[in-house]
């Protein structure tokens, strides 16, 4: 045990001790002052992300890297290295704005309570693990972290039928994900006598097969199952079907955290597992006519479905899964290429520009009300733009921006994304992501349209009560925020990029 | 001296083994187990197998047996009502599965290992990490907490996000 290679992991061990800290304190202070617990977490997910912006950073994967060796700490359970980094920050990011999104719940206690909060940060500190784990156990731990903190988030309003039967299918389908993936590690352990997701990446697997006591087979077939199971994280079709029931379910800011967080997070094991275990020519041809399938047909599907959806919230699950697609076209690349840092960097800012938006839209439907409950259908939407100017002004960018509209954030990130594709000769699926992507318009102006050109509903006037709501200026102080960075970040990338 | 130990602990198993399934009460065939386990935990000691001994006792002995004392006595099943359904039919099926299986074992049971097999075994057991023993507890210490001592530690992690869970999805509205 070496204290300066344990010190690298400190981000995560912020974030873990602020969960720690929000759980003991809440059994101390009163009712009235548990304002100050989502505001504890925020503060602990802000240090946390100071500290993984100024940790050095390796090469972007350290196994595909000739000095990657010095990324490699623990004994190799971890990699501390740039795209691991990279998704420290979009799962702090999503920590700390759910966390501000959800501190205006205030009247509904099961949602301020410590143990809400302290496993908000739980998920972000499995997430942030799971994205440097380079060991196969380490990583199966971490994503159970994350995935079991996600599915008791799901359930947490449990007083809503809809919340308990999200968290039961969210349990059941996840539990179903993992065991696809533990037996592909399961398989590859088999197959080669190691958990260190480098130990094939120096050899290839035909002459490994004679040489040593490698199983060819063992391996490809844990290769098979892992992937399955890294596309059911992910929600990439055609393993998408629990996403819309599970967002729709889940409350509002624990939705803004799985959209964004457990999607980068495993985005970061999807990656680690194809550039740095599976690295090798031989597995690649295999695996990369594969991810173009799944998509393709994730983007197929998730901008169609989307389409006919009749609620906001249903309608960005499906445009999660949409935007899942997008973002695997960043992966088709072969691993030895020279061009593969560019991929995953675009594929970091891609989750970056994704996460602001997702959490600033998803921040609007929690902040406001109607008829008493949060607002959802299109047709809440309807005439908004009058009474809350600012706030549809901000929703329009949010939606005009996962559209993918210059000048705005989602805008320059597809274009990185699409013109890798190209680059790399994957000429037809970046086309079919344009293609889509221009029909998501349909689905992302509707809201736009219901806002500003149709007349005010009864029902959009309780939207008062939310907006009077004690504690709602932090989460509109939040929607103004991404609103203005998700332009920003369209007009100046190179802030970030 | 073995050997009477393994006499002792056999007798035991089989006994509480015939106790477990006759008795009318489902209360007491569980605690029938108990001794069962005791016996189990015994051969695998006589086995060498001391990793498993302790998991038996403490996984079988502690955990699950407790935990079929709950359900038991969570779904309240009083005896009566339980011998309706236990018919004639049953007991034979279940006689007939039991001779069965005592058959096969007895047919196999001496033709498992041969002479070489076990010269195998004892060489693979000698090149063990640390010499520790194959299937001892020390064999199963060193990976957890040399190689594997992260993951393990994270594991607590995982706990806590359980009890975390637990009080959150149980807990008064306050």
């Amino acid at each position: 045990m070496n204290w300066s290679e344990l010190s690298q992991l400190l981000p995560v061990g912020v974030v873990l001790l602020t969960a720690l800290v929000v759980v003991a304190i809440d059994l101390f202070v009163k009712p009235n002052d548990r304002f100050v617990l989502p505001w504890i977490g925020v503060a602990g997910c802000g240090i946390a992300l100071a500290m993984a912006l100024k940790t050095n950073t390796a090469p972007w994967f350290a196994g595909s890297h000739e000095d990657g060796a010095k990324a490699l700490i623990l004994g190799g359970a971890f990699s501390i290295d740039g795209f691991g980094l990279g998704i420290w920050v979009v799962a702090c990011l999503a920590g700390a704005l759910s966390l501000i999104s959800s501190a205006h719940h205030e009247e509904e206690s099961t949602l301020s309570a410590g143990e809400f909060i302290g496993l908000i940060l739980l998920a972000v500190t499995g997430m942030m693990l799971l994205a440097v784990s380079h060991d196969f156990l380490t990583l199966l731990i971490s994503l159970e972290i994350m995935s079991i903190s996600t599915y008791i988030l799901t359930g947490s309003n449990r007083h809503e039928s809809r919340s308990n039967e999200a968290a039961l299918k969210y349990l059941v389908l996840g539990a179903f994900g993992t065991a696809f993936l533990l037996m592909g590690i399961a398989f590859f352990y088999g197959g080669t006598g190691s958990l260190d997701m480098s130990e094939i990446v120096s050899g290839q697997i035909g002459k490994m097969g004679q040489a040593s006591q490698v199983n060819p087979t063992f391996v490809l077939l844990g290769m098979g199952l892992i992937f399955v199971g890294a596309l059911f994280k992910i929600g990439a079709a055609p393993f998408h079907f629990w996403i819309p029931d599970v967002y729709q379910g889940a409350p509002v800011s624990v939705t803004g955290l799985m959209a964004v967080g457990v999607k980068a997070a495993g985005f970061a094991v999807v990656g680690r597992l194809f550039f740095e275990t599976f690295a090798s020519s031989e597995f690649s041809s295999l695996w990369l006519p594969a991810i173009e399938v799944a998509a393709v047909a994730t983007m197929i599907v998730g901008n169609i479905l989307a389409m006919t959806q009749s609620s906001v919230k249903r309608m960005l699950a499906y445009s999660g899964i949409a935007h899942t697609g997008y973002l695997m076209l960043g992966l088709l690349i072969a691993p030895n290429s020279k061009d593969v840092a560019e991929h995953l960097h675009s594929i970091n800012f891609y989750l970056l520009v994704y996460g602001v938006m997702t959490l600033g839209a998803f921040g609007v439907l929690g902040l406001l009300r109607a008829n008493g409950r949060p607002i959802e259908s299109m047709d809440d939407f309807a005439g908004l733009a009058k009474e809350h100017t600012g706030i549809a002004l901000c929703m329009a960018i949010f939606m005009l921006s996962l559209a993918g509209m210059p000048p705005l954030g989602g805008s320059f990130s597809k274009f990185m994304i699409f013109k890798g594709a190209i680059k790399e000769g994957h000429v037809l699926a970046a086309v079919i992501g344009i293609l889509t992507s221009v029909a998501s318009l349909y689905y992302y102006l509707r809201v736009v349209v219901k806002m500003f050109m149709s007349p005010a509903n009864d029902a959009v006037k309780g939207g008062d009560e939310a907006t009077q709501c004690q504690y709602a200026w932090a989460t509109n102080l939040l929607i103004y925020a991404t609103g203005i960075v998700t332009l920003i970040l369209g007009m100046m990338p190179g802030l970030v990029f | 001296m073995s050997d009477l130990a393994f006499i002792v602990a056999a007798v035991v198993c089989v006994l509480s083994a015939g106790l477990i399934v006759s008795r009318k009460n489902p209360v007491y065939s569980v605690v029938f187990m108990l001794p069962f386990f005791l016996g189990m935990t015994t051969i695998f000691v006589l086995l060498n197998a001391t990793f498993l001994a302790s998991i038996q006792m403490i996984v079988y002995g502690g955990a699950i047996l407790v935990v079929f004392l709950f359900v038991i006595m969570l779904i309240n099943l009083r005896p009566e009502e339980l011998r309706e359904d236990f018919s004639m039919l049953s007991w034979f099926i279940s006689a007939l599965a039991a001779g069965l299986l005592a058959a096969t074992m007895a047919l196999f049971a001496n033709r498992g290992t041969t002479n070489d097999m076990e010269v195998k075994f004892a060489s693979a057991i000698a090149t063990r990490e640390h010499g520790a023993i194959f299937g001892s507890i020390e064999s199963i210490a060193y990976p957890l907490f040399e190689k594997q001592m992260i993951p393990f530690e994270l594991a607590s992690v995982l706990i806590v996000v359980a009890t975390l869970g637990a009080v959150l999805l149980s807990k008064k509205r306050v």
